[in-house]
């Protein structure tokens, strides 16, 4: 029998689909140009979603007995009816949360979606999710968790692509699997090294890691969906399981396709780049995710009114080497004459 | 023999009144761009030689070149030079260089040289990109933004143009200016496509004036995008190749309402004149 699950978004809680008897496994972009996947999408699809498409189109995903999605970008929300049009007979769901998380009945809300998808794995898989069981997972997830909060807390050991690897690694494998490596290399003067904020969607290939890696620059923080975002809040381990996810969801770092107050991501970006001491921050963002772009504009003003010098990245699927380099070569210089 | 109608003029200059023996700074930039590489040699922050060659297939070799070049009829060798910074595309291929910095930050250094202080935008339309950079009146970087679509923009593109239309690339500004009205722009963004459609306009019969003029004005609404993003501030500069060519000047200024600084000097070397400013102040810190 297939034993693994895959999902999209970290907003597909990874818990149930473990409780039920799966290994839930983060679905990647992988580096190689996609050539099926066209002929479902448009042009100004991203690369992430093309790419996974690609995969599961060209065989790569047939040992998955399902996928679900999570309701965040109008792009995923698609490619789910998609993926469900491709492959009719794989389990195919969208746990459809809310995206005003601080509403007054989004915990209520969330709560009943959830027991929907723990009915319909059940009744699809013919399993049977009991409370023990989903205590077990959350249990399991929290010690994911906190294993890379550990790894976080020991972060300036480590070299950007030595975190790339990591927590690429880490979301991929096994819960059971985790293990945080042994620093190779002792960054070179740690405290003369320009500081670093780096956000986006998620990041999947190592081209800016290794840059600013060549160039002697720290990444002292991170906001992405398979970094820091990934992590951040631990589910309860009392009370009832599914109520408790529900609740971690709602009050985890929330990503640009949710909405918890007006400023919230403005606010929590300065307190990134002050926490950190950062002397800059850079934007990774994806061709086409426009919740993203759309985050952008009064994230860079928040930036610019705290005279905090900020670049902007836009890569597809493998950001290019060369044009990559002169530009953050470029902000480096910027940054290191102000330091 | 053909004429290769996208060949600009390679030269190499150098001031005969002025003794490298006498300076206290002898230093150069060699900027190795994706089309053109420059070497600038600067005695105490004067212009002492230079040279503009196009690049070859080999980085190291087309640094070399340029510089052999502008050193030629001096009495001065590479050896003599206190402090080198390489530039540009072939930045870290630059095998005399002490250092690197981005060709941002070396035209923003050498436009703040060659046009004033009073400089706080600087264009660089280069070979294969253009920059848009705010400096300060230090010729620091602010901030900048770089093209991210494909060569259609910049040097090479005009080179392709220059050879589809059969008309030498030093006159395609002038001709392009030529026109009784100006026709609507290409609509392409791709260098490949906006050849196409070039050839598409002169098989309908347009004159190679009009067709110049419509990939002319599309070149400059791009990169006029380009500028609006970063905001243009006064005074407002060119630098790199297509600085010279009047035609895509002229449509840039009209489009953002702003009269670019006019050069006295060959806006091809800003990039290099900026590396060889740095490394003069990169000499005298390391001698306190």
């Amino acid at each position: 029998m297939k034993n693994k699950i895959g999902y999209l978004c970290t907003y597909v809680p990874e818990e149930i689909i473990h409780a039920a008897g799966f290994s839930p496994m983060r679905i990647t972009p992988s580096i190689t140009s996609p050539t099926r996947a066209d002929a479902h999408l448009q042009s100004y699809t991203c690369c992430l979603a093309r790419s996974c498409l690609d995969q599961a189109l060209a065989g790569k995903l047939n040992d998955l007995a399902g996928v679900v999605f999570a309701h965040t970008c109008d792009t995923l929300q698609g490619l789910a009816d998609i993926w469900h049009a491709a492959f009719p007979n794989l389990f195919v769901e969208t746990v459809v949360g809310p995206v005003a998380l601080a509403g007054p009945h989004a915990q209520e809300y969330l709560v009943t979606e959830l027991r929907r998808f723990v009915a319909a794995l059940e009744k699809r898989f013919d399993a049977r999710i009991t409370d023990d069981a989903l205590r077990a997972s959350i249990r399991l997830y929290n010690r994911r968790r906190h294993a890379l909060a550990d790894f976080y807390a020991r972060r300036a050991e480590f070299t950007a692509v030595e975190w790339f690897n990591m927590m690429n690694n880490a979301l991929t494998a096994p819960p059971e699997e985790i293990k945080i490596p042994k620093p190779r290399f002792q960054v070179p003067n740690p405290q003369a090294a320009i500081r670093i904020v780096l956000l986006g969607a998620t990041i999947d290939e190592p081209t800016l890691p290794q840059i600013l890696d060549d160039l002697s620059a720290r990444i002292v923080a991170d906001d992405f969906c398979n970094g820091a975002r990934y992590f951040d809040t631990l589910v309860a381990e009392e009370g009832d399981p599914v109520e408790a996810i529900a609740r971690r969801e709602l009050t985890r770092v929330a990503c640009p396709c949710k909405h918890r107050a007006l400023s919230y991501r403005e606010e929590r970006l300065l307190k990134l780049v002050k926490d950190n001491r950062a002397d800059g921050v850079i934007f990774y963002h994806k061709k086409f995710c426009d919740p993203h772009a759309w985050d952008y504009p009064p994230l860079a003003a928040a930036l610019d009114r705290e005279k905090i010098p900020h670049l902007l990245l836009e890569v597809e699927q493998v950001a290019p080497v060369g044009q990559t380099r002169v530009r953050v070569e470029a902000f480096l210089e910027i940054l290191s004459e102000t330091k | 023999m053909t004429q290769e109608f996208w060949h600009w003029k390679e030269y190499n200059w150098h001031a005969p009144d002025i003794s490298w023996q006498k300076g206290k700074t002898v230093t150069a930039g060699v900027d190795v761009g994706s089309v053109s590489t420059q070497a600038v040699v600067m005695v105490d922050g004067k212009l002492y030689a230079y040279a503009n060659r196009r690049t070859g297939s080999s980085s190291p070799d087309s640094a070399r070149r340029a510089m052999d070049w502008a050193l030629e009829g001096t009495d001065l060798a590479i050896e003599e030079i206190h402090y080198i910074v390489g530039t540009g595309y072939g930045r870290v291929n630059v095998p005399f260089a002490h250092k690197t910095m981005t060709e941002i930050a070396c035209h923003a250094r050498g436009a703040n040289f060659l046009y004033g202080a009073s400089v706080r935008t600087v264009l660089d339309l280069g070979g294969q990109d253009c920059k848009a950079i705010k400096i300060d009146a230090q010729g620091k970087v602010v901030s900048f933004l770089m093209n991210d679509k494909c060569a259609a923009g910049t040097g090479r593109g005009l080179e392709v143009i220059a050879d589809l239309l059969q008309v030498p690339i030093e006159e395609m500004g002038a001709l392009s200016l030529r026109v009784e009205k100006e026709p609507q722009p290409v609509s392409s963004t791709c260098v490949v496509f906006a050849r196409s459609e070039a050839l598409g306009l002169l098989r309908k019969g347009w004159k190679k004036n009009d067709v110049l003029a419509a990939y002319s004005r599309a070149m400059a609404h791009r990169v006029a995008a380009l500028l609006k993003r970063l905001g243009v501030e006064k005074e407002f500069v060119i630098t790199g190749g297509i600085a010279k060519n009047i035609g895509i000047v002229t449509r840039l200024e009209k489009e953002l309402g702003i009269t670019a600084r006019k050069p006295n000097f060959d806006t091809q070397i800003a990039g290099a004149v900026g590396a060889a400013l740095i490394a003069q102040e990169r000499k005298i810190k390391d001698e306190k």
